[in-house]
């Protein structure tokens, strides 16, 4: 079934309708999240807000652009006014994170091995990183991660976000100029 | 070629961007100009340190727990907006449109009036907590509102335009007996919407404790341990509203609610639970349920636990030997 039908279909209150159209896409939706806020909770926040305005302003979607062009806008734009409800800017709590990720059987082999040159080398790495990223501004940060770790074309985030091609170039190169500052010492 | 469009080169290759012709051009390029080889060089060493940063991994597990919150999510905003449609149809059976936009403009007033005090008065964060009409036998005490969850959703613009998002949250405090309605009804609601998993499976076990098999279930509550038991991403909170539902009779809502578990849970201890309860089902229901027996085969030949493929089994041969 196309986008068309399950869209009218889930404008006229079929809840299965409307899930099946949540499945084409939400694997991107979390992936782009994830990305952006590095935190599965953050992610999952954002997730559910997307879909939340989906569902609440699907009645008045007019069908002038593809669903996924605006489901994917609502994604960057809820991105965009996202704020983290937990710092992460230390050691422990990226763990956290990885802990959440991986299960407990690894977190406890990381919370033993944690001293270990290897694992501190690569957790203070991630951390610089992360904080390398923090120093964006959020539009550059969306453009990046997007380009960075989800692989999208600048012309595909162009797209996705609603900004021109040359906006996103933009963008994409100050991130690049200021994560190179920002980690200079490293370099 | 200008230098800074070689530059631009350069970056657009650090993210897989250039076409043959462009990566072309700039290879030439590259063996002859020291400043953009060594360019190229910090580049690549950029992007090696950058693959160091851990990015959350977005796993089948992740993605369903995501799907779970939202279904909650979902039926709760429907339920929000299926009161607010109830409300507009009763002001759409008032006879006289004056009298309809008079109501909407006094509710409106009110909503505005409530808002204005809550947010402009100093002095209601100092009072205590006022002692409210009982419901049933149930006490509620209810403190002021506040605000939560305080959002942008449009940062202060030039002309000082902005939107805002928040949550009004009263604190509640309700004393009764659980076998109040009222309170059961909270709890109801509370097994839906709370964060807490630990709170959530304290409130699943005292609505278990209240499910009576003689009496008729209260449909809200039957409701919620099915909505808890489909979609709750807590699997502790599952098992209890699983264990509350076996003290109902089973009946064509109950018994889809199962089939969708054994189709749907993740955890193998509960779909062991699940096909226990349907075993005891379908052995007392003649002729046996076609649909049970088919997921049931379905379980036995492709589940990814031995015991649950075992217990499968075991119960779709009993029933096929009677």
């Amino acid at each position: 079934m196309v986008d068309l039908d399950l869209i009218q279909r889930a404008k006229r209150g079929d809840m299965r309708a409307f899930e099946e159209l949540v499945f084409r896409y939400d694997k991107q939706v979390l992936t782009i999240a994830a990305r952006y806020v590095q935190s599965s909770e953050d992610a999952k926040d954002i997730y559910q807000e997307v879909f939340l305005r989906v569902f609440r302003s699907l009645p008045k979607f007019q069908l002038r652009s593809q669903f996924s062009t605006w489901l994917f806008r609502i994604t960057t734009n809820v991105c965009l006014s996202h704020r983290t409800k937990r710092k992460r800017h230390t050691h422990a709590s990226i763990h956290q994170d990885a802990d959440e990720e991986h299960g407990g059987a690894i977190a406890e082999s990381l919370r033993d091995t944690i001293e270990t040159d290897q694992h501190a080398e690569k957790a203070d790495l991630a951390v610089h990183v992360e904080k390398a990223l923090e120093s964006l501004s959020p539009k550059q940060r969306m453009v990046f991660t997007m380009k960075y770790y989800d692989d999208y074309k600048i012309r595909e985030i162009a797209e996705m976000t609603g900004l021109a091609e040359g906006t996103v170039k933009r963008y994409l190169f100050a991130a690049t100029k200021k994560i190179r500052r920002s980690l200079q010492d490293l370099l | 070629m200008k230098h800074e469009q070689l530059q631009e080169l350069l970056h657009l290759s650090l993210y897989h961007e250039l076409d043959d012709d462009q990566r072309n051009v700039l290879d030439q390029h590259m063996k002859t100009c020291a400043d953009c080889s060594a360019e190229m060089a910090k580049l690549q060493k950029l992007d090696n340190l950058l693959q160091s940063g851990h990015r959350v991994e977005v796993t089948d597990h992740l993605l369903d727990e995501a799907r779970r919150e939202l279904r909650v999510a979902l039926r709760l905003e429907q339920s929000r907006r299926l009161r607010f449609s109830e409300w507009l149809d009763r002001l759409n059976i008032m006879p006289v449109p004056a009298a309809r936009l008079a109501l909407g403009g006094a509710a409106t007033l009110v909503v505005g009036l409530s808002l204005g005090y809550l947010v402009f008065s100093p002095d209601r964060a100092s009072e205590g907590i006022g002692v409210m009409p009982a419901v049933g036998q149930a006490v509620v005490e209810r403190n002021e509102p506040r605000v939560s969850g305080f959002r942008f959703i449009q940062q202060p613009q030039e002309g000082g335009g902005v939107e805002v998002a928040f949550d009004l949250v009263t604190p509640v405090r309700m004393k009764g007996n659980v076998a109040d309605n009222a309170i059961q009804r909270v709890l109801a609601q509370a097994l839906l919407s709370e964060e807490n998993p630990g709170a959530r499976i304290r409130t699943v076990s005292a609505l278990a404790d209240q499910v009576d098999s003689s009496k008729k279930p209260d449909e809200e509550i039957k409701r919620a341990l099915i909505q808890a038991l489909k979609s709750d991403g807590n699997a502790g909170v599952r098992k209890e509203a699983l264990k509350a539902l076996q003290k109902l009779p089973v009946d064509k809502v109950i018994k889809d609610a199962l089939l969708y578990l054994l189709s749907h849970e993740s955890n193998p201890g509960i779909r062991v639970e699940a096909i226990n309860y349907l075993d005891k089902f379908v052995l007392s229901d003649k002729p046996y349920d076609t649909d049970i027996l088919k997921v049931l085969k379905e379980r036995m030949q492709s589940d990814n636990n031995n015991y649950v493929r075992i217990r499968a089994k075991n119960v779709y041969e009993e029933v096929q030997q009677q």
